[in-house]
């Protein structure tokens, strides 16, 4: 009895500090219309800090912790001025710009601090009643959270600034109108976030060490305590935190720890279930995706819609007779992410939502054709039900999280991400950690793939087989219905496209390609682990895509063919003699996380439209200019004096 | 001197130029419509007005404080009726908004005061939107559709409810409106827009007599509609 109840102050506790992360949320939503995806990282490097503060520099407490406060706002100040810093930027495109700096952070954090867990001793002192022991550090946590509730609850409902802060997100344009300066409300909002995560972190580390990849725990969690207001409200956001943390906090103590992330999906679902079902009626937060690039022009040449294509499958089978093995590996690497980044296009492209969870799908896949044909079934049954297994696993996610019009799958997909490597790597049915080995050849018949070269060949099929889907898929009414979803919800919702069955669609369509990416790579490698389909490989793929361009299919492409060769160099500079053995991550995560936010700020779009569009206006096709169009959604209107980026 | 002065503003949404070289003025106290088809870039002017957007060339001066009425109302729907009042007096950050004289004019809304922006009627709204614009004491008033979806005895209303306030004050006024008949009668000076450039000035009796101008905006069912 008095160890449950030991579990649930600590719980409340945690769910306290998960309740400050998810104000922060909350506040840079309210005001900003953006999901802030390093809202976790303040907490790290708040918390870390401290750590040096404390540990090397010796400073006294409160100094220390004031320090590490302090940084997680100048964090958040910088992180709102790089996501902000564009006008008329979507919020979307803001999404992944803090998704991209919070791993780049990832970077920072594991040169200063290194790969270790960092603590450091918080209030002394427990208070005992009878039997029980509680400590004083969870006393101050709690006490802390439920005045920092107060003070910003006061503040965004009872304060002229609050309620103009607020106003920003519910009109830009009005707000503008009325002499809001609406880009600096954002980054104060920003710079709130920074310090309620600072101050979650700083508070945390003392019961629980930090590593530099807690953020994205703290900031999964924080999320599904925001979930529970909609992202809006700060009381549904601080019970939200409490019921998580508690979970949590049960789960870990009667069954094990590594279910955390688990159960803050499970609950982040069942909250938006239930919010799905309750709403229907009003009006709910809108967030519109960017436009995707202009849909395949009109009428072409003979000889760009046939010949060109034709002489492209020939060249790409023809390739693998000249490459020798290692050559061949990559290239087949190339094939299968191709597959999976073109899925990822069309989702982020028509649907406007983001995956940070691709490489679940593929794991999925992975598992699914592995298990099926290791228990006997013939490789083609197992080959052709891991995109069917994937696919449903997507659908029946996308159900409940799709309905939600602000983008939730971002983060609903990275829990997932994270939930499955945690499942596979403790199911021994599944391999554990060492994963399956021993999967056989992909064959049909008694005809079995022996050599690479046969793979490669394989892949390219696939890939060709998925593209010309792909293309098809554009093209046709379903297609169109996409184009409208892409550019206005409301008015597709009008025109009588069920926005959010084609949402679920090309969601569980994105998956269902991974799945099958993964099946050619389990049959190819031979083994799977659960580590090969790591939150970095999610990362890569949708760093291909943004690079490459969104709502195209020569985007995924180019951007896959970039980037598997840019990881080959990376790979090869990080495991340089006398690196530590976390180098290659850091040069990944700095490298990717950079490229993300770069090229949202430099090229909306991505490379192949930006490309394609100067090619076109150097070689004079006057019909050009998709110019003008204002990125929907945006927070204001585009800045007119600008050059577009068509 | 001019309370607003435009000189040749050129405005463009990438490569697109919404305006192009427009000047206007508008003297302290004066009534001025500017009328056009749909896709003039009457609203651009307005956004500029505001600072929304940024000129590409040309200048925007305003001698003293302009409240605005944007197109399609545009209120803050999450936000409560006096909240979304009280917010347009940002600019002059007073500690005594005029909240009460507001409620004057349109006393309907002091019942719905708590209430959501975003759950009144469009007529309510479009009050709420023009007591906003006066709760920062303009000197100048613009408002972007005024007659928008809205009855018109609520039209006549709110006009009353304006001519009233400039009794007492020097409010001048930019309105642009499709009921241009409405406009004409209303308002003493008009600038005409068309592809973003002012095609015609004047006096509204005297442009109203011009046959062009007669047979675009006024003859037929132009004006016909209320
Ligand atoms: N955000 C935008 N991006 C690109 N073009 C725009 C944008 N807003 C307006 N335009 C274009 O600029 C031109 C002027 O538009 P504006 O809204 O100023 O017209 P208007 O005179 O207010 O028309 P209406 O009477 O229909 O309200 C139009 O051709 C319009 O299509
Ligand atoms: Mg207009």
């Amino acid at each position: 009895m008095s160890l449950l109840i030991e579990y649930l102050v600590s719980g409340i506790a945690i769910g306290c500090t998960l309740a400050l992360v998810g104000s922060g949320l909350v506040a840079v939503f309210r005001v900003t219309r953006v999901i802030n995806f390093a809202a976790g990282t303040f907490s790290v490097v708040a918390a870390f800090l401290t750590a040096s503060a404390l540990q090397t520099w010796h400073l006294p407490h409160g100094l220390a912790e004031a320090m590490g406060v302090a940084v997680g706002l100048g964090l958040g100040l910088g992180v709102g001025a790089v996501a902000l810093g564009r006008r008329g930027l979507s919020p979307i495109s803001a999404l992944v710009i803090t998704f991209g700096l919070a791993i780049a952070c990832y970077a920072g954090e594991l040169l200063l601090w290194g790969d270790l867990p960092q603590s450091y001793p918080g209030v002394p002192g427990t208070l005992t009643v009878g039997k029980l022991f509680i400590q004083d550090q969870n006393l101050l946590i709690i006490g802390v959270t439920l005045a920092i509730f107060a003070g910003i609850w006061l503040f965004f409902n009872r304060t002229y600034l609050g309620k103009g802060m607020t106003a920003c997100a519910d009109n830009p344009m009005a707000a503008e109108m009325m002499g809001i300066d609406v880009r600096r409300m954002g980054l104060w909002a920003f710079g709130m976030g920074g310090l309620l995560g600072g101050i979650a972190g700083v508070l945390l580390a003392p019961i629980q060490p930090m590593t530099f990849s807690s953020d994205v725990n703290l900031a999964i969690g924080g999320f599904a305590a925001a979930v529970f207001g909609n992202l809006m409200s700060l009381d549904l956001a601080l019970l939200g935190g409490i019921v998580l943390g508690v979970a949590e906090s049960l789960v870990a103590g009667y069954f094990q720890a590594s279910y955390e992330s688990i159960v803050a999906l499970a609950v982040m679902i069942a909250v938006m279930t239930w919010r799905a079902i309750q709403r229907r009626d009003q009006s709910d937060v809108e967030d519109r995706p960017p436009a995707p690039a202009a849909a395949t022009g009109g009428a072409r040449a003979l000889w760009v819609r046939v010949a060109l294509p034709l002489f492209g499958i020939a060249a790409a089978l023809a390739i693998p007779l000249g490459l020798n093995q290692s050559n061949l590996t990559v290239y087949i690497t190339m094939c299968l992410y191709a597959v999976i980044t073109i899925g990822l296009s069309l989702l982020m492209g028509f649907a406007g939502q983001i995956s940070a969870g691709q490489a679940a799908f593929m794991a999925i896949g992975a598992y699914t054709a592995a298990l099926l044909s290791l228990h006997g079934w013939p490789p083609l049954l197992a080959f052709l039900a891991a995109p069917v297994v994937s696919g449903l696993f997507a659908a029946l996610i996308g159900i409940p999280v799709l309905r939600m019009r602000a983008n939730y799958l971002a983060f609903a997909t990275m829990a997932i991400q994270l939930m499955l490597v945690a499942l596979l790597s403790n199911i021994p049915a599944l391999g554990g950690s060492t994963g399956l080995v021993s999967i056989p050849n992909f064959g049909i018949g008694s005809w079995q793939i022996q050599s690479l070269r046969g793979y490669a060949w394989l892949s390219v099929a696939v890939a060709v087989i998925i593209l010309f889907l792909s293309r098809n898929l554009i093209a046709s009414r379903p297609g169109r219905a996409l184009r409208a979803l892409a550019t206005s919800e409301v008015a597709a919702e009008s025109v009588g496209v069920h926005v959010m069955r084609f949402k679920v669609v090309v969601f569980a369509i994105s998956a269902a390609y991974a799945g099958l990416a993964g099946a050619i790579y389990a049959f190819f490698m031979g083994a799977i682990t659960p580590d090969g389909f790591s939150l970095l490989l999610s990362l890569e793929f949708l760093v291909m895509v943004i690079v490459g361009g969104l709502g195209t299919l020569a985007g995924p492409l180019v951007g896959t063919a970039l980037l598997v060769i840019l990881n080959q160099v990376l790979n090869t500079l990080g495991t340089q003699p006398g690196m530590p053995a976390y180098m290659p991550e850091v040069l990944s995560y700095a490298v990717y996380g950079c490229t993300l936010v770069v090229v949202l700020i430099a090229f909306p779009h991505g490379l192949v439209p930006f490309f394609s569009g100067q090619f076109r206006r150097w070689f004079g096709r006057q019909q050009q200019a998709p110019t003008a169009k204002p990125v929907p959604g945006a927070p204001v209107d585009v800045e007119p004096q600008r050059q577009s980026w068509g | 001197m001019a309370l607003l002065e435009v000189r040749d503003l050129v405005v463009q949404y990438g490569q697109a130029v919404a305006l192009d070289g427009v000047r206007l003025e508008v003297q302290p106290g004066e009534l001025v419509t500017l009328v056009g088809p749909n896709g003039a870039g009457k609203t651009t002017l307005v956004k500029t007005l505001a600072g929304v957007l940024r000129p590409v060339r040309g200048t925007v001066q305003i001698h003293g404080r302009a409240g605005f009425v944007p197109e399609g109302r545009q209120l803050f729907s999450e936000l409560s009726v006096e909240d979304n009042l009280l917010l347009g007096a940002w600019r002059v950050r007073s500690h005594r908004p005029p909240l009460d004289l507001v409620y004057e004019i349109f006393p309907q809304l002091r019942s719905m005061a708590h209430r959501r922006a975003g759950t009144l009627s469009g007529g309510q709204q479009q009050m709420v939107a023009v007591g906003r614009a006066l709760m920062g004491d303009p000197q100048l008033l613009v408002v972007d559709e005024l007659s928008l979806g809205l009855a018109p005895v609520v039209v006549k209303e709110i006009v009353q409810q304006i001519t009233r306030i400039r009794e007492k004050t020097n409010l001048a006024l930019l309105l642009i409106e499709q009921n241009v008949r409405l406009a004409f009668a209303w308002c003493e000076r008009a600038y005409v827009i068309e592809g973003g450039r002012i095609v015609a000035e004047g006096a509204t009796k005297a442009l109203a007599e011009q046959p062009a101008i007669y047979e675009a905006f006024l003859g037929g069912r132009g004006g016909a509609a209320q």
